[in-house]
């Protein structure tokens, strides 16, 4: 394994990635409006008007009982804010890097078959490993730092609002540490082996993207799970589910790097 | 030692096509090997095996004495194909200093390199030039620089001027010919280009459905089609037309020809073409086919 080699396919991955506008947008807009636009809209409504007024609040208010709160918020709109922030908005979170890591990674291969440049970098001394790492790598680093970015300026924003309404922070919950640190990674991974198997035989980049956003499913039903109040996230919940996940991803690892070969790639260019 | 060699080598793809039926070609190093047919006779399909992007579903080939396959054969050849291209926002430095990287020349040797190339394809002045914005034969020529930066022993060229104007393939062709010759590299050509294959070829196989017609030499070609043998004499009483084995015997011919009185007005020793002798020995091994 030459990592000279696999550094220099990465670095240039993320200058393509950077001059992509077609990728780049949707990198961009998508985590701003899902994890601070939205969170600080909510986060603002609910703690200065009447949340009576928000749409659903009768909904949430009946499975706040469910969810622990800490008694510092001993108003509705309080404890709805913080229920919002700590937990149903966590999805959010694994959605974005799912989504940047399928746009990457379909963009760095689907998007080269598509440019002609891909049988250029077939021919040159990249060993199949290599050529797997490599792709990989560009795409799962953007992808974790667009969300660790994501949830810094989620912290900071909401944080802020909340301060400045209520004099105290509403994104404290200790179940964000598992969902950055370990879900997050995860899911991440998991998407960019679905789109990479994915890539090998599509050659376009919109065929790639519509058979790897399966990987959001389940996710989108976590979110509306969470919203009927059946089920709860917690700590051990979202430890154990980061676990679950990666586990998920190394059987996935395992075939991807053999299934990934210049044959395979090289009969749909 | 034979650059490349290749027994009974066959590709049957996933669907079922068979590209390749038993190839078997030997090219001594320093040739300019022709790997001549029409589309889809399975021309880019030997590269990509000869190169190890491809693996044979049987038979056996080595390049340079390295067996099939190995991954080391493209750290010494350098692929040129109809259809691939380059970074088109790098700059045509970027993009060979990215190449470099690929094939583990150190920094200095290979701007050392990537200044030597752009002064011998003559295009120093697009060094910094996005390679998005240049005409076909410049990315063409980048096409080239970036193919021999890691010095390589074998290139394979894949209808290298294929989408070329006549003046830019012209100078393509010049290019490789000179590039052979000043970097005592082997060339393996697939074109279906006759004319361009005959201006730089020392040796041809013509490849038909995946199986190869003929393989040799220039003067093999000529010693199958008698190419260079037949005579036309034009005199004020006709023209006569034969055929002589040896310069001593056109030079008999043309007197004879005076001594019965005519009047020699030309002589020609007919050229049999690439293209000439293309189709005599391809439609030969139809015509074949089709009786058994």
């Amino acid at each position: 394994m030459n990592l000279s080699r696999v550094k220099a396919v990465v670095m240039k991955d993320l200058l393509e990635l950077r001059a992509n506008k077609m990728a780049m947008i949707p990198m961009i807009v998508v985590p701003i409006v899902l994890c601070i636009v939205v969170p600080a809209a909510v986060t603002l409504l609910a703690l200065r008007l009447d949340i009576a007024l928000i749409n659903g609040a009768g909904l949430i208010e009946r499975m706040l009982p469910v969810y622990a709160v800490p008694a510092v918020f001993d108003t509705m709109a309080t404890r709805i804010v913080y229920v919002f922030v700590n937990y149903l908005f966590v999805p959010l979170f694994m959605l974005v890097p799912i989504m940047a890591s399928s746009i990457v990674s379909a963009n760095s291969v689907v998007g080269e078959k598509e440019r002609h440049t891909l049988e250029t970098l077939l021919y040159t001394p990249i060993t199949n490993r290599e050529f797997v790492l490599a792709k990989g790598l560009a795409a799962f680093v953007p992808a974790l730092a667009i969300t660790v970015v994501g949830f810094v300026g989620y912290f900071f924003v909401v944080n802020l609002i909340s301060w400045l309404a209520v004099g105290t922070m509403m994104v404290r919950s200790l179940l964000w540490i598992p969902a950055i640190l370990l879900v997050s990674p995860a899911v991440s991974l998991l998407a960019l082996c679905v789109t990479l198997l994915v890539s090998m035989r599509a050659r376009s980049f919109m065929e790639a993207q519509q058979m790897s956003v399966i990987v959001v499913i389940p996710f989108i039903l976590l979110v509306a799970v969470q919203f009927t109040g059946l089920f709860v996230l917690n700590t051990v919940i979202v430890t154990l589910f980061g676990v679950g996940i990666l586990g998920l991803d190394a059987v996935l690892l395992t075939r991807v790097g053999p299934r990934f070969d210049r044959e395979t790639i090289v009969q749909t260019l | 030692m034979a650059a490349i060699e290749t027994s009974s080598l066959a590709k049957t793809y996933d669907g079922g096509v068979q590209a390749l039926r038993g190839l078997s070609i030997e090219v001594d190093s320093g040739e300019i090997f022709g790997l001549l047919g029409p589309n889809g006779a399975g021309k880019s399909t030997t590269v990509r095996l000869l190169n190890g992007t491809l693996k044979a579903t049987s038979g056996s080939s080595s390049v340079l004495g390295m067996t099939s396959g190995h991954d080391r054969i493209r750290m010494v050849t350098s692929t040129v194909a109809e259809l691939a291209q380059l970074y088109e926002y790098m700059s045509t430095a970027e993009n060979l200093r990215f190449f470099a990287r690929l094939y583990e020349i150190p920094g200095t040797e290979a701007e050392h390199r990537i200044n030597e190339l752009l002064d011998l394809l003559e295009i120093a002045d697009r060094r910094d030039t996005r390679v998005g914005s240049l005409s076909t034969g410049l990315k063409k020529r980048v096409q080239l620089a970036r193919a021999l930066i890691n010095r390589p022993r074998i290139l394979f060229l894949d209808e290298p001027t294929s989408g070329l104007d006549p003046e830019s393939a012209r100078h393509v062709v010049s290019l490789v010919r000179e590039l052979a010759e000043r970097e005592a590299v082997t060339v393996f050509l697939c074109t279906h280009n006759l004319p361009l294959a005959e201006q730089i070829c020392t040796s041809y196989g013509f490849l038909v459905a995946g199986g190869l017609a003929w393989s040799g030499s220039k003067m093999d070609l000529d010693r199958r089609v008698g190419g260079s043998n037949v005579v036309r004499i034009t005199t004020d009483r006709g023209i006569h037309e034969i055929t002589a084995a040896s310069d001593r015997q056109v030079n008999d011919a043309i007197r004879s020809v005076m001594d019965s009185g005519a009047c020699v007005l030309e002589v020609v020793r007919k050229q049999t073409t690439l293209e000439d002798a293309y189709f005599t020995i391809v439609e030969g091994e139809t015509n074949e086919s089709v009786a058994s």
